[in-house]
């Protein structure tokens, strides 16, 4: 099981949703290349802690890697691994993460990374064999995108009804316009003005990101709560949103959404518009 | 002696007429023909390698020549229109009662297994495919070998009843020749629940012997050739057959349409009066207008010449389509070509037969066309789940729990998604940017905006994954960036905070919660003991409470969580507030009245078991 959730063992844990070793850290690199019939994943891991480091180097801890993709598999942890292309999929999920393990049960009288907190009855803890000492953060791999970090593209099509419309594709906001006169240059001079269909490409695409992902009963959709999306569109709406710290919205507030994920495009587009009036005037 | 024999009821009580009979009228010739051949289809014989012979003819017979004809035109004639039901059937049936000469259609299969189970004498509940086959309408007998069984298309059971829905009174034959040579003769016809000399009957007559200890099925001797089957197989005959049913351009067009595949792979010959198609010959029938409609532009059903072409093309490969628990494989067949105007994907069962023309969300009037055939018998298995009754289209409804519905729907939402993304990806190769301007060179300000906000999470490493280089994309969830060691004060915030939230967690439905992040939470077990902390003194929204419920919920192995079933009393004996030097009462999942001294929570526990170390949630209602 791939550890996301904030989830609170009856002992320290080492992970980054918990505080109970303020001062250290675990944290998960992994590249990947293809020798042909199988993968070869590396894995370049920091730990930050001399306590649990010394667990491992007398082998009284190990470090175990979980892979998640059509299923999760568990391997016992090294620098790479090499893993046949039938066993994994990159062109779907799969998403990586570490965790340390117990091999013996051990004590924690002398760990003095946790919180003061512990430190009261530090002498009469123990953990068991077989118990998770610390966890990583996740890494993940999606083959499917064809354009990572590109959110829209733009297509002319002169046999359309309408002068513009918005679709939403697998991967993209694609704005198609009647004719190629509707689209203002693409240089810094002129381009602000093409912002307000950018506006409503990302409207289009958070409404249908609210309506996939909203919980039951509820009007909003807490990105905290919801599991990667697979959609590429979605994707990327759900990275943009975490990195910018958008936890919620609703129909309501997705102009919110929009201002915190984009750079002020309406501002910069009425900005570009005056300059031109007063020029003109 | 007659030779129907109707069971016995006390009382009439149900006069409507069975509603499947109806739906299957509509589901017409494609219904009735992919019910039959596609039981041929499955009764094929593992020690013969030739293909499968289906033998229809439609032709016209006497009523001297129907077993029983009288006995069926008498109980006809007792029917009564009690109802607007059956008003309309029972007048269509009273109109043909004098007549002495009707349709009939027959299909005959060779190279098959025939029903097992012929030669014994049935009860009803006794299951043989013969007994499915004549005495059953719901049954579906499995046949001991489990993958052959995966691939066989009927499952609802119900499907049978296409061949009586297709007699105008409602009757059907079935001529059994099994291995030993044995030679049965059986029929049901299914009318209305009626009152015959003196007594009342159950809808349902049956062309067998009425014995003691159930159903004996007649040896077929002394009837009409139109009847008989000599060799191994099974040959359905249909009398009265209904005249929109008696059309032989018609009925080859269907032949082709629904087993294109299995035709073209040389798995099925058919033959219909004569004419017999098979796999050399295929091509001429396709290309005919006389059974297919040759112009795109109006090309609506019937597809079969363009799924045609596609099959030519080189297999494209797998695509891989998930449901709630798993992916599923298939072979998938596509073909690019600007003349086509109503874009159709086909999916077809391993046997060869088409289920359904499905249009694909967003991409109905595209100019491609594709073929989806299951690749193992798993594959095979859940798709045959999800047929409707009549074999032509997958839909979740031939399931009654929720769970499963809801399964179904989530499959069916990713070949929508699946396909959609594979027409887009192959449109876009087969039609270049017919304007020059290639939105990779243009430098959108907005764009590298997202582009450089992304790349702080994201980086694309290039490797090449199946036949093409694709983008691999990397995602690192780390809250923060680079791996210098922290410091205390960073670390503080980090998984620090409280979220409102809307749950159920206790008996009294939706409430709000304050969701506790695993930062602000400590917890520490020792012998029988354990601590716990919980420190929302630096969280302002709730820092000032003083008082508040604390529920809790178990998080199992999978990262589930559970609410309702977890119960502090099974765990702990007692349970201390630090802050008050008081006993707490608690109850399922809550603690109640617990104290806040300086924004800190401070609970002690008495472990009822050493061992234990559930990983728990924590939710504070103030």
């Amino acid at each position: 099981m791939i550890f996301k959730k904030e989830v609170n063992f009856p002992y320290p844990v080492l992970s980054q949703y918990t505080t109970d070793y303020p001062d250290s850290s675990f944290e998960l690199d992994v590249n990947v290349f293809d020798l042909g019939k199988s993968y070869k994943f590396t894995i370049d891991y920091r730990l930050n802690s001399s306590f649990i480091s010394s667990l491992l180097s007398i082998k009284k801890a190990s470090i175990v890697a979980i892979f998640e993709s059509i299923d999760s598999s568990y391997y016992q942890c090294c620098d790479e691994l090499i893993i046949p292309k039938n066993r994994i999929s990159l062109s779907k999920k799969t998403q990586i993460q570490l965790f340390i393990k117990t091999n013996s049960r051990i004590s924690l009288a002398n760990n003095n990374e946790l919180d003061k907190f512990y430190d009261a009855h530090l002498s009469k803890v123990f953990i068991d064999k077989d118990r998770v000492l610390a966890i990583s953060n996740v890494v993940r791999f999606d083959g499917d995108l064809k354009h990572p970090f590109k959110l829209f593209e733009k297509e002319y099509d002169k046999t359309m009804e309408t002068d513009i419309s918005v679709e939403l594709t697998s991967e993209m906001i694609r704005l198609k316009y009647r004719n190629k006169d509707f689209v203002f240059p693409q240089n810094k001079r002129y381009n602000p003005l093409n912002n307000s269909y950018f506006y409503l490409g990302l409207q289009k695409a958070l409404i249908r990101f609210l309506v996939t992902y909203r919980d039951e009963d509820d009007d909003s959709v807490n990105i905290l709560n919801i599991d990667d999306p697979s959609d590429g569109l979605d994707l990327k709406l759900y990275n943009l949103m975490k990195i910018k710290g958008v936890e919620t919205y609703n129909l309501e507030s997705v102009d919110k959404v929009i201002h915190s994920i984009s750079d002020r495009i309406v501002e910069k587009q009425i900005i570009t518009m005056r300059g031109f009036i007063e020029n003109e005037g | 002696m007659d030779v129907w024999s109707f069971p016995k009821t006390d009382f009439i009580s149900d006069t409507r007429m069975d509603n499947i009979l109806k739906r299957f009228h509509q589901y017409g010739i494609q219904g009735l023909v992919r019910e039959n051949i596609q039981n041929a289809l499955d009764a094929n014989r593992d020690d013969l390698d030739d293909p499968v012979i289906v033998k229809i003819t439609i032709d016209k017979i006497h009523m001297s020549q129907i077993p029983g004809h009288d006995e069926i035109m008498n109980r006809v004639k007792s029917l009564k229109k009690t109802n607007m039901y059956n008003e309309e059937v029972i007048e269509n049936m009273r109109s043909f009662v004098d007549d002495t000469e009707f349709n009939y259609i027959s299909f005959e299969d060779f190279n098959t297994k025939g029903l097992l189970g012929g030669d014994k004498v049935q009860s009803l509940s006794e299951g043989s495919s013969y007994t499915a086959y004549a005495y059953q309408k719901g049954v579906h007998v499995t046949e001991g070998d489990q993958n052959k069984d995966k691939v066989k298309g009927g499952s609802h059971g119900v499907g049978k009843i296409a061949s009586n829905s297709a007699s105008i009174f409602h009757t059907m034959f079935f001529a059994n020749c099994d291995e030993n040579n044995y030679k049965t003769l059986g029929g049901n016809v299914h009318l209305i629940e009626h009152e015959y000399k003196s007594f009342y009957y159950r809808e349902s007559g049956y062309f067998a012997e009425k014995t003691d200890e159930g159903f004996k099925a007649y040896m077929n001797t002394g009837y009409d050739p139109v009847f008989s089957k000599d060799t191994r197989g099974l040959k359905i005959v249909i009398p009265y057959a209904k005249s929109d049913f008696c059309d032989e351009d018609a009925m080859i067009t269907t032949v082709c349409d629904s087993f294109l595949v299995a035709i073209n792979n040389g798995k099925l010959i058919v033959d219909v009066n004569g004419v017999e198609i098979n796999q050399e010959n295929l091509v001429s029938f396709l290309f005919d207008d006389r059974y297919f409609i040759q112009d795109y532009d109006q090309m609506r059903e019937h597809m079969a010449p363009i799924y045609f072409r596609t099959l030519e093309n080189k297999l494209e490969g797998y695509t891989e389509i998930a449901d709630k628990e798993r992916y599923h494989k298939f072979h998938l067949y596509f073909t690019y070509d600007p003349e086509i105007v109503s874009g159709r994907t086909g999916i077809f069962r391993s046997n060869g037969m088409k289920i359904e023309d499905m249009k694909i969300r967003g991409k109905v009037s595209q100019p491609y066309n594709a073929i989806l055939i299951p690749k193992t018998p798993d594959e095979d298995m859940f798709l045959k789940s999800l047929e409707n009754e009549s074999h032509t289209k997958i839909d979740s409804t031939s399931f009654t729990q929720q769970k499963f519905k809801d399964n179904a729907k989530r499959f069916i939402n990713n070949l929508h998604k699946e396909i959609s993304k594979v027409i887009e990806d192959r449109l876009s190769n087969e039609t270049p940017d017919t304007d020059e301007m290639n939105t990779d060179d243009i430098l959108y300000e907005l764009e590298n905006k997202f582009a450089e906000e992304l790349k702080d999470r994201v980086s694309v490493l290039n490797i090449s994954v199946g036949r093409e280089k694709k983008n691999v994309v990397k995602t690192k969830d780390t809250k923060e960036k680079g791996t210098t060691p922290r410091t205390k004060t960073e670390n503080k915030q980090r998984g620090k905070g409280v979220r409102l939230v809307k749950k159920t967690l206790g008996d009294e439905g939706r409430k709000e919660y304050y969701q506790l992040s695993g930062g602000i939470i400590k917890r520490l077990t020792y012998d029988n003991t354990e601590r716990l902390e919980i420190d929302i003194s630096s969280i302002p929204e709730i820092n000032a409470v003083e008082n508040g419920n604390l529920l809790i919920s178990m998080i199992d192995g999978m990262g589930e969580e559970h609410s309702k079933e977890y119960d502090l009393r099974e765990d702990y004996y007692t349970i201390d507030d630090l802050n008050a030097y008081e006993k707490l009462k608690f109850d399922k999942n809550q603690i109640s009245s617990v104290l806040l001294t300086k924004g800190k929570i401070s609970l002690q526990f008495k472990m009822k078991r050493k061992n234990n170390t559930s990983k728990l949630k924590y939710y504070l209602e103030v």
